[in-house]
């Protein structure tokens, strides 16, 4: 019997980083552009959108600088700019952000605003300049609060941004296996979020979302060297919904958001 | 050239040594009975799931036992039973576990004392459980976590109950993946359970390198999680083949004493 078998499913991963993490915990080697690509060709995945682990877990400024060397010769992989709010000018004045992003060929941008990493509320009185800055131009917004395994993604602040920013494509990365009871209100409410497949793994959850919500909510992403890229794939390719359902989850929706940005 | 997915191929029966059934309290699982297990299970290529109910390892251990005996006797051949246990309630354990073996629904015991209240598993409660898995050859697949019993209980538990097979839920990983590997070298009895920690990147042929392929067995928790994903980290895991074949099926048939592929 085999199984994970759909014909001509290509993958597009909102969600693999490059670089070296303070903590490697399993997988052996610094993650560089040439050692993505190596594992995206032993699963089968086409192309990324790509942040810089040292964007996550040091400087925005350093990582952001780092990722453009690391991508711009690969046409395969694609730069995710790490945001900080401009209050305390640590990066980009907010009307530079856009130049910022057109300069570096990077057409989707993504926050951490956890205690854990970058630690700033996730309110419109912090972010509301941005995000209408963000929100003209389409730029998808991954929206990553570096949830622990029974962890909760702040809910109420992302009911209160998607009603602001009704425009702006959020995708929450990695909202849990526990999340349902605070997503599904979100998804009902907001059509601008959408959700990463990786770290959604509640039990045939990419099929209730498809029946309640549309399959247009959900976008593949594997969170790689962090997370195993091979369950990610195999897990959309494995799910019981319809081959387009599955085409447009694995590559479709993601291809479909980023060629809305308008820079 | 488009990149496109490589899909895989089962050489073996697929067995899944740690899953559930049922709801829980703390998250929407949709689709969580033996039916909708089920449908997953083939959508995955799961043959055979081992199965403890939710309601087991939490509120109401009887409850949970007679819904997987139910479940088990109208799909034979896709569930085998875990029969649990709750040490909190210390007097009822005996006539439990005759009630549980006496159908053959089921095949071993799960222990999570997590949600029992962080019950030692070496405590008293749990004692009759490892007297009948030891005369009677069984697995007891227990949950392993940062706070729980540490692998010096485990190792004693192990020496202790030689005639039964200790699977290290989740292999340890809260405790250190190295030094529960350390472990199955100590003792003949212990295999790691590979549940959920395959989902950390490169944690299976991390793992697959460092301990004997006799000593890993592959669990998904579903429903608790879906199955796909981790399945998936062992199907397209980068080691050979006759190692994925032993995780996915021969070990686990081995312990249960059964044979799929013939």
């Amino acid at each position: 019997m085999q199984t994970a078998t759909v014909s001509s499913l290509k993958f597009y991963d909102c969600n693999a980083l490059i670089g070296r993490p303070a903590i490697p915990r399993f997988f052996p080697d610094p993650v560089s552009g040439e050692v993505l690509l190596r594992e995206m060709d032993r699963i089968g995945v086409e192309s990324a959108v790509v942040t810089h682990v040292a964007a996550r877990e040091y400087s925005p400024r350093v990582g952001n600088d780092l990722l453009v060397d690391a991508v711009s010769v690969e046409p395969r992989l694609t730069g995710c700019m790490t945001l900080l709010p401009d209050h305390t000018d640590e990066l980009w004045d907010t009307a530079a952000v856009l130049n910022e992003l057109k300069r570096r060929d990077a057409r989707c941008v993504r926050l951490f605003p956890s205690e854990s990493l970058h630690r700033y509320p996730l309110d419109h009185r912090v972010l509301g300049d941005l995000f209408e800055v963000l929100e003209s131009a389409r730029v998808p917004t991954l929206l990553d609060f570096d949830l622990g395994r029974r962890d909760e993604a702040d809910w109420r602040a992302l009911y209160d941004l998607a009603d602001r920013y009704p425009l702006l494509p959020m995708i929450i990365i990695r909202p849990g296996g526990r999340s349902d009871r605070g997503l599904y209100p979100l998804l009902k409410r907001s059509p601008n979020v959408s959700v990463e497949t990786g770290g959604y793994w509640v039990h045939r959850g990419i099929e209730r979302i498809c029946e309640r919500f549309g399959a247009e909510r959900l976008v593949y992403g594997s969170g790689f060297p962090y997370w195993t890229m091979s369950g990610a794939a195999f897990h959309v390719a494995s799910a019981r919904v319809s081959a387009s359902e599955k085409m447009a989850i694995a590559s479709g929706n993601l291809e479909a958001l980023m060629s809305g940005v308008s820079l | 050239m488009i990149h496109e997915f490589r899909p895989f191929t089962k050489a073996t029966p697929i067995i899944d040594a740690h899953a559930h059934m049922g709801s829980y309290r703390n998250f929407n699982i949709p689709w969580n009975d033996a039916d909708g297990m089920i449908e997953q299970m083939d959508a995955a290529g799961i043959d055979l799931a081992c199965v403890s109910h939710h309601a087991s390892i939490s509120a109401d251990h009887t409850y949970g036992n007679s819904i997987i005996r139910a479940a088990v006797s109208q799909h034979p051949g896709r569930f085998l039973g875990y029969c649990v246990i709750n040490p909190n309630y210390p007097e009822s354990a005996s006539s439990e576990i005759e009630k549980c073996f006496a159908t053959g629904s089921f095949a071993g015991f799960k222990a999570h004392p997590e949600l029992h209240g962080n019950y030692p598993l070496n405590g008293p409660g749990y004692e009759p459980m490892w007297k009948y898995a030891d005369a009677h050859g069984l697995p007891v697949l227990f949950h392993s976590y940062f706070g729980g019993d540490q692998l010096a209980i485990f190792e004693s538990l192990a020496n202790l109950y030689p005639g039964a097979t200790l699977l290290l839920g989740h292999a340890g990983l809260d405790l250190g993946l190295d030094n529960a590997v350390a472990l199955t070298t100590r003792v003949d009895n212990v295999v790691l359970d590979m549940t959920a920690m395959q989902r950390h990147c490169w944690a299976v042929e991390y793992l697959a390198a460092r301990a004997s392929s006799e000593r890993l067995v592959w669990g998904s928790d579903s429903p608790f999680i879906d199955p796909t994903p981790m399945l998936g980290a062992i199907a397209l895991a980068a080691i050979p083949e006759g190692v994925r074949d032993a995780i996915l099926y021969h070990n686990m048939a081995r312990i249960l004493r059964i044979d799929l592929q013939s």
